[in-house]
């Protein structure tokens, strides 16, 4: 690999790296939301440091061109992060959903309360 | 709780619906002076809780829009928890007749049906146009699913029994909608179907346009025919 696209892939992965941590300390977001931003972005700096590493893996299972393979990888945590994103967004949704509905009938109940006493 | 027999409630689910609710309940409670009602706020940002509160119906109001679907769930818990046997749709729009509301529970009382349809097309034909061949092909689909065949799947006009109700509210998969249907006939529970007249909009306009029309075509059968297997 060129020594020119080599300092781009350091620079651009450790840039994203310090990115993604001050973003994360100043959305003061809970720690384990953090954890996949700052594994992917950590995986990133190694990987342009140690490129041999990807092609040696790649070797060693039989994908013939190592970009394939950290595509490959990257992209099924990718979907897998979409999918369990998903999860908890529908789950969200459904508490807040039971939350207004059942606000709305305390209040009516509560209303009715009120007017009889 | 208050014993409310084998009684009625009748929910209007209303969103944004001052041009429209208090002509709707006038209607409803002339026609129907014995039967309760409940008005369910979808968080409309005009004078629709006022103007129920104003004409003496309980509100149930939700501090933000969350649609059909939950307005209906919040209605049928009102229902369950009072103790009703029965609760029914009932359009903000003017769209249904109010005097269909006893021919409907009678049938549901007679035959023992789940749910009762206030049905455009148990007696008349539908026709050919857009809105015909949907219909058409969403009765196919609950036909495949459910087993039985139903004339207007897509009327809103709908009265349910207890037990649906309390399967209603238990889920959170549950709309107001054809795969609903399906699900409750898959389910052995009875579908009757009752021909009423459905009255024009008073105010405002429909909500689906033809975009809108074809994705909810499709979302209905997917979950007819492939989701329901899931639930």
């Amino acid at each position: 690999m060129p020594a020119a696209l080599r300092i781009l892939l350091m620079v651009s992965s450790a840039g994203s790296l310090i990115f993604v941590i001050r973003a994360l300390k100043k959305a003061r977001v809970q720690l384990y939301d953090t954890m996949f931003w700052i594994i992917l972005a950590l995986m990133c700096v190694v990987l342009s440091i140690w490129p041999q590493i990807a092609i040696s893996l790649a070797d060693l299972i039989g994908v013939q061109s190592p970009v394939n393979l950290v595509y490959l990888v990257i992209i099924f945590f990718l979907l897998l992060h979409c999918f369990t994103q998903a999860l908890r967004f529908s789950r969200l949704e459904a508490q807040f959903k039971l939350y207004v509905g059942e606000e709305a009938l305390k209040k009516l109940e509560s209303g009715a309360k009120e007017e009889e006493t | 709780m208050v014993s409310n027999g084998d009684r009625l409630l009748i929910m209007i689910p209303a969103w944004n619906e001052a041009g429209n609710i208090a002509e709707v309940i006038g209607r409803l409670k002339k026609e129907l002076p014995d039967t309760d009602l409940l008005v369910i706020d979808d968080g409309s940002e005009d004078d629709t809780a006022a103007i129920c509160k104003g004409l003496g119906v309980p509100v149930a109001g939700h501090r933000v829009n969350l649609g059909l679907a939950e307005a209906v769930r919040t209605g049928m818990k009102y229902a369950i928890r009072h103790g009703y046997a029965y609760c029914m749709q009932f359009d903000a729009d003017g769209q249904h007749d109010e005097k269909s509301v006893s021919k409907m529970l009678k049938t549901a009382k007679n035959e023992k049906a789940g749910i009762v349809i206030g049905s455009r097309f148990k007696n008349t034909k539908r026709g050919f146009g857009a809105k015909g061949l949907g219909s058409r092909i969403i009765s196919a689909c609950i036909g495949i699913s459910g087993g039985v065949k139903i004339a207007d799947p897509t009327s809103g006009m709908r009265l349910f029994d207890r037990h649906v109700m309390e399967k209603y509210v238990s889920s959170t998969h549950f709309s107001p909608e054809p795969d609903m249907l399906a699900y409750f006939a898959h389910h052995k529970v009875k579908i009757a179907e009752v021909q009423v007249e459905m009255n024009e909009r008073i105010s405002g306009k429909s909500y689906l346009d033809m975009t809108g029309s074809l994705a909810y075509m499709f979302r209905m059968c997917t979950s007819i025919l492939v989701m329901q297997w899931l639930r």
